[in-house]
């Protein structure tokens, strides 16, 4: 007897092959039938014509902290999303002494933009080596998880504090591979690198002390174990980005394995860049690399207030400085006529070097402490204009007003032109990914790319038929990080599975919540058209009933090289 | 296997323990050091104005300008 038939939809397999009407019969957490299902069934449901198709794959997140508390990273979970890729752009939280916590906590903190009271209050460190840490996540999981271990953390546990300023030595190098394999035996399904992030003291992150020789030493240990290799590189620069897109190729080639980068988007600032990448990746692929660019479906978004240090700030000094200040501090300083005018002249010569164009002017009040109906929503730059002052006088006016709890937002700032990001996101090249799901909390919302895929670019757009844009968000991804038996709806395969209406599946509108497990709120977004959620065959959230108490998430398994 | 295709623009990774006189010696030896230099920094200028002015042996650094836009002749 099966345990479940999900019958009378739209089976749409992850294949990319045309859908069809047909059901999909479930025994003990796995697909056993997809078509026509014949046998009793302990449970029925009727899919009404909604698409059945596997659950999708979310390959670059940062869930690595939010899984000790919420085992089912919400609201992935809700945009049909049964696996995520925690463990990017070099960090991780394991393997981790307990005397280099702080540090590594601190530089989490900064690059992936989490509270610290929310990260202090939410982490309960009871693991060193990679294997405790998902042993600790594991009885909680209400998702699947395919855990990327980061180079940072290698380094720094190999080389203690020296993995911030120096090379390693051959020994150093030898004893990386050994722990590399220990975490790829133990789960990981790769290892994250990053040639641009800087830490909380802006020195660059362990990873990037690597010498040529040490990444390659660990890519041959990723080439005998099959795991692949993430990596962020210069992504605002076209020649630098073909530098490095030449380097993952070489890595590929000589060591049989998959590399990721992210991002890759398009912006004004440099219009020209993602068809030189793409090129370039074509080149590379004819010639037997393997090299996925990860690129994000929604514009970019920002946002800031002066309550904290935000990425928004990374290249105004002065700004940046004032967040980090202990309140009284900056309060003084905020209300100081003369460090006002410094303030304001840094802002006039703003530059963001990593291919973005932002104009503070269009900086509007996002949400406020005690929201002011007179403010909310409006545009920064008109308000310096009726009031006859700058920019930055009405920013920290308004600031100062509501307790430094404002926060200003500007939208699509980048990757905006929908047109032009419809031809990219259907090429074959391109992977759909780079989501940052459970990073840049209060910045702004890192969820339902999934659902603005469908709604933008099948729909809107007309850029790929659904079938494409299904098998973009899961078999593509379960290919290239080989991930054993998941992203299609095959017997034999894992039982995640999602039920979607595609005719309304959408993100919703970016809203703030108090969810966090210490005073203080994050952005996200709800998800619609989504009717049903199984993990491992167990269902895992619904419209109706939201999420469920079941924990069937599971450390994925990955193809043997 | 390693497929030589000629790059994009002509680069370097740094060797550990470089700096920009020792990156000029060993990447332009015929230019005077200082020239050498001074043109190198200007075709890595991502490099001179991080916020730490640091050179990593992950960095990449170009040893050539970057080339013309397409369609457009040298020294127009």
């Amino acid at each position: 007897m099966l345990d479940l038939v999900i019958r009378n939809g739209l089976v749409c397999d992850g294949s990319g092959a045309p859908a069809y009407r047909g059901s999909v019969g479930i025994r003990d957490g796995r697909i056993v039938a997809v078509g026509e299902v014949d046998g009793l069934a302990r449970e029925l449901i009727d899919a009404g014509g909604l698409v059945i198709a596997p659950g999708f794959i979310d390959p670059h997140t940062h869930y690595d902290a939010q899984l000790v508390w919420d085992g089912q990273a919400q609201p992935s979970l809700e945009h049909g999303v049964t696996t995520i890729m925690p463990g990017n752009c070099s960090l991780s939280l394991a393997p981790l002494r307990a005397e280099h916590r702080d540090m590594l906590g601190a530089t989490f903190r900064k690059i992936e933009e989490m509270p610290k009271n929310a990260f202090d209050a939410g982490l309960t460190w009871t693991w060193e080596s990679f294997a405790d840490y998902l042993a600790a996540i594991g009885p909680g999981l209400g998702i699947n998880v395919a855990p990327l271990v980061g180079h940072s953390l290698i380094r720094l546990w190999v080389m203690g504090l020296d993995a911030r300023s120096r090379a390693a030595t051959d020994t150093e190098i030898a004893q990386m591979q050994a722990l590399l394999a220990e975490c790829l035996d133990a789960g990981a399904v790769g290892m994250s690198g990053s040639w641009v992030d800087i830490d909380h003291e802006n020195l660059p992150v362990p990873a990037r002390l690597a010498e040529p020789k040490e990444l390659d030493a660990l890519c041959a240990t990723l080439g005998e174990k099959g795991g692949i290799l993430q990596m962020v590189p210069e992504f605002w620069d076209a020649d630098m980005l073909c530098a490095r897109i030449d380097l993952l190729s070489d890595l590929s080639r000589k060591h049989g394995i998959s590399t990721t980068f992210s991002p890759l988007f398009d912006s004004n600032a440099s219009p020209e860049l993602v068809g030189i990448a793409l090129d370039r990746i074509r080149l590379q692929t004819a010639h037997g690399a393997r090299v996925v660019p990860q690129m994000q479906t929604r514009p970019i978004d920002l946002s800031f207030d002066l309550g904290a240090p935000m990425s928004t700030f990374a290249t105004l000094p002065g700004w940046w400085a004032m967040t980090m200040l202990p309140r009284d501090e900056k309060l003084a300083l905020l209300r100081d006529p003369e460090k006002r005018q410094a303030l304001a002249g840094e802002m006039d010569s703003f530059y963001m070097p990593i291919g973005l164009q932002i104009d503070f002017a269009d900086a509007y009040v996002k949400r406020m402490g005690t929201p002011d109906p007179a403010l909310m929503g409006r545009r920064v730059g008109d308000l310096a204009a009726e009031r006859g002052c700058h920019i930055a006088e009405v920013i920290i006016d308004i600031a100062l007003a509501d307790d430094l709890a404002t926060s200003f937002g500007l939208d699509a700032i980048g990757h905006n032109d929908d047109a032009k990001i419809a031809k990219m996101l259907a090429d074959p090249l391109i992977g759909i990914g780079a989501g940052d799901g459970g990073a840049h909390v209060t910045n702004f919302a890192t969820y339902g790319d999934t659902g603005y895929l469908f709604s933008r670019y099948v729909r809107g757009f007309s850029a790929m038929p659904l079938e494409t844009a299904v098998r973009k968000l899961t078999h593509d991804v379960a290919q290239v990080w080989g991930l054993r038996e998941r992203g299609l709806l095959r017997p034999g395969y894992a039982a995640d599975i999602v039920l979607f209406d595609p005719e309304t599946i959408d993100r919703g509108p970016e809203i703030a919540v108090e969810d966090l497990p210490a005073p203080g709120f994050r952005y996200i977004r709800r998800a619609s058209g989504i009717d049903r959620v199984f993990v491992n065959g167990v269902q895992a959230y619904s419209r109706s009933a939201g999420y469920a108490a079941a924990r069937t998430g599971q450390i994925t398994e990955r193809q043997m090289a | 296997m390693s497929t030589a295709l000629p790059p994009r623009r002509r680069f370097i990774q740094p060797e550990s323990g470089d700096d920009w006189p020792r990156i000029a010696a060993r990447v332009m030896p015929d230019v005077p050091v200082e020239a050498a230099i001074e043109q190198l920094k200007s075709w890595n200028l991502f490099l001179v104005f991080r916020p730490v002015s640091v050179i990593t042996p992950s960095d990449i650094l170009f040893i050539e300008p970057p080339a013309a836009p397409a369609g457009q002749a040298a020294g127009t």
